[in-house]
């Protein structure tokens, strides 16, 4: 079959994948929301340059379009109306990252309500709505900062709960090197235990924000695992910023021409 | 029997598989029926908390309970395609590691057989050869091919939505308080109003004592056994094809390696018992300890990637199980079991009929009942997926990215005869949100179709059957 690239993800890192590649061979950018720009937003003049720069490159855009399983040189496409294979000989994968899980960061206790992925905290007070008087903030990736700020936006607290390194600005309170993390609370989160030094740390909240490290999506059955020739992550492991993480997408890409090339 | 007002012919007390199930059978009948749960959800506690095992082999000989887990389990595979629940007769293997455990092996086959079950005795090459992912060190196994698994969650609510759609009223957020027989009608008193009962049917699980004694019945003593739980994902799990327990000896039944229906691999359950039914915490060490004996018997294991770990209380008792009319108040009919509601819950269903009927309710089988619920087709096992768009748009929607579950899924979850309320009620139906990413993809989705679905807002939106995303 003539080789053509699927680039999943049209944030900064799958733009870059996608344009880099779009120099060999033919690509298809798919993303799983109707617009390119992940979590940088399509409203970002940077995406809108490097989106417009993408396509006068050749890139094929599919938007809206959720990959769900790749096998034998095809992906399987669900969109609203349409459910579609289509062909592709590499998959590169730039589905974005998420935060840690409870189990991730090693979270035990109660499960209550309450006890929510920062992504899902955003999204719902991006509305404007009062969800919680205080929150508990766990780890410190952008998604904390950008809660802590949502929550600060209509007069609630927030307490920063860190594992390890750097002390976070965005708190009005922070508990740093804690460990032994447990939630209490039976219909809702009631408090967050931790160790501190030895010592027994409570701290009571309406609820826990589980804010990283950061962790890559996969979500296409038979993209899951390291090992699949035809498949390249390309997420960046860390939490990193702007620009780069299109950097970071760029060079996966140009690893992997360089790579084919010296094959063939 | 046509009963008026709030009186029914039999008063069901707990929405767990147990009561569902019975409900469900009482249905295809002319009855008149009412449910009870508690909770704002059918399917909660030990229901949705277990390792979802069709058992073919649990206890000794000779008990009711092995009689009825026999009666089962031949059942399942035209049940659960007529009820539309996950199941596959995958088989079990008990693996002896330690020359302790082999010597264990011979007495506990001679058991299992005892029970009329089908089990044979496996050298450790032929272990090997039906799992390669057991310990390598196994030095012999018993098989037990009739061991099934299946989705607990969906099997309880196919048999509430059953029961539903044949009429059967099943009201949530509802705890029974007080009961009085006056020597025909029990009335039974809510935290929301009363109903009155020709016959009542126990099957709270764990506060199946406080039940009877509220009814005046027989002491039932009843009591909470934690279990922990961790949750393994799938990218493991579609390399596990058997469950695999560990040997059992005289004081436990030991730990196991479940694969789910969904894919993933469940481990566990510990054993411990506790006092608050409504203590449901994990603890560290004890997790550690699942996966110690985890990686004992599937040495993989340890490295596979873990989606969550949590915990759940089953009725414990001192003995195994009761399903029986209580042996002071004529009209109460206790359904109770220790560990294996699921297993024996389609002969328990029906020996609890009998047992009305020889009690003397007054109820045909009603032909014209349905005992079948429609096919929904799910998008991530669909054999034709491509063709799921003409029956519904919104297969194409996908709202869950790691479990693949669209948002037709979600509506028919949200509008069935027991429909979803919360953010959990519709993973229990769904499996959305169970995956690798718990939620953080999906979950204010599944926040705001709640919400819809619910006439609430944002804030009072219930994430479990008990909690609000808000405070």
């Amino acid at each position: 079959m003539t080789p053509h690239a699927i680039v999943v993800g049209a944030g900064l890192t799958g733009l870059g994948c996608a344009t880099e590649l779009a120099s060999r061979l033919p690509v298809t950018l798919i993303d799983r929301i109707p617009v390119v720009g992940g979590e940088t937003g399509w409203h970002s003049p940077d995406i809108q340059r490097l989106a417009a720069n993408a396509e006068s490159k050749g890139v094929r855009m599919l938007l809206g379009a959720t990959g769900l399983r790749w096998e034998q040189q095809r992906l399987l496409l669900a969109s609203p109306g349409s459910i579609s294979w289509i062909p592709g000989s590499v998959l590169f994968y730039a589905g974005g990252i998420r935060p840690a899980t409870a189990i991730d960061v090693h979270v035990s206790g109660d499960r209550p309500a309450g006890v929510i992925p920062a992504t899902v905290a955003l999204h719902l007070l991006q509305s404007g709505i009062r969800l919680w008087s205080h929150a508990v903030v766990v780890g410190a990736s952008h998604w904390a900062a950008e809660t802590a700020h949502a929550i600060h936006g209509y007069g609630g607290t927030v307490t920063a709960v860190v594992t390890e390194g750097s002390t976070p600005g965005w708190a009005d309170r922070v508990v740093t090197d804690a460990s032994d993390l447990r939630v209490t609370g039976r219909a809702r989160v009631d408090a967050l235990h931790c160790t501190v030094s030895g010592s027994a740390v409570a701290i009571p909240c309406d609820a826990v924000i589980l804010a990283g490290p950061c962790r890559p999506n996969r979500n296409i059955t038979g993209a899951l695992n390291q090992g699949p020739h035809n498949v390249v992550f390309a997420q960046p492991d860390d939490d990193v910023a702007g620009l780069d993480r299109y950097e970071h997408g760029c060079r996966t890409a140009q690893d992997w021409i360089q790579n084919q090339e010296g094959l063939s | 029997m046509t009963v008026q007002g709030d009186a029914f012919d039999v008063v069901i007390i707990g929405g767990g598989v147990l009561g569902c199930a019975v409900a469900a059978r009482l249905s295809s009948t002319t009855a008149s029926v009412v449910l009870l749960e508690a909770e704002a959800d059918v399917a909660e506690h030990a229901s949705k908390g277990n390792a979802g095992v069709a058992v073919s082999y649990y206890g000794a000989p000779g008990l009711q309970q092995t009689d009825l887990i026999n009666a089962s389990n031949p059942l399942w595979e035209e049940l659960t395609e007529r009820l539309d629940v996950p199941f596959r007769r995958i088989g079990g293997l008990m693996i002896a590691l330690t020359s302790d455990e082999e010597d264990h092996l011979p007495a506990t086959l001679d058991e299992i057989r005892a029970c009329g079950v089908q089990a044979d005795l496996f050298t450790a090459a032929q272990a090997l050869d039906r799992e390669p992912l057991i310990n390598a060190h196994v030095r012999a196994a018993v098989s037990m091919p009739a061991e099934g698994i299946i989705d607990p969650m969906r099997l309880t609510v196919a048999y509430a939505n059953l029961a539903a759609a044949n009429g059967v009223q099943v009201r949530l957020s509802e705890r029974v308080v007080a009961m009085e027989y006056d020597g025909e009608f029990t009335r039974i008193v809510t935290d929301r109003g009363s109903v009155r009962a020709r016959f009542v049917v126990n099957a709270a699980g764990v506060a199946a004592g406080a039940i009877s004694a509220l009814a005046s019945g027989e002491p039932l003593t009843c009591f909470p056994r934690k279990g922990q739980y961790i949750l393994l994902d799938r990218s493991f799990g579609s390399q596990l094809s058997s469950i695999v327990f560990s040997t059992h000896t005289p004081t436990t039944k030991g730990s196991n390696v479940v694969p789910t229906t969904h894919g993933s691999v469940l481990l566990g359950p510990t054993a411990q018992d506790i006092t608050d039914a409504d203590d449901r915490s994990t603890d560290a060490e004890t997790l550690d300890s699942i996966l110690e004996k985890a990686a004992r018997l599937v040495p993989a294991t340890k490295d596979a990637d873990r989606i969550k770990v949590f915990a759940a209380n089953r009725p414990a008792g001192d003995e195994a199980h009761r399903l029986r009319m209580d042996r002071v108040v004529p009209n109460l009919l206790h359904v109770t079991d220790r560990s294996a509601g699921v297993s024996i819950s389609p002969a328990a269903a029906d020996l609890a009929l009998q047992l009305l009927w020889q009690s003397g309710l007054d109820a045909a089988d009603d032909p014209a009942a349905t005992v079948r619920l429609p096919t929904l087709r799910r998008l991530r096992t669909d054999p034709h997926p491509e063709t799921l768009t003409d029956v519904d748009p919104l297969y194409g929607q996908v709202v869950c990215a790691c479990e693949h579950v669209s948002a037709a899924e979600i509506q028919a979850a949200l509008s069935g005869p027991v429909p979803a309320t919360s953010i959990d009620g519709i993973r229990k139906r769904t499996g959305a949100a169970y995956g690798r990413c718990q939620g953080s993809l999906c979950m204010a989705g599944l926040s705001f179709l709640t919400a819809m679905a619910t006439h609430t807002g944002p804030s009072d939106v219930h994430q479990t059957a008990r909690g609000t995303v808000g405070s």
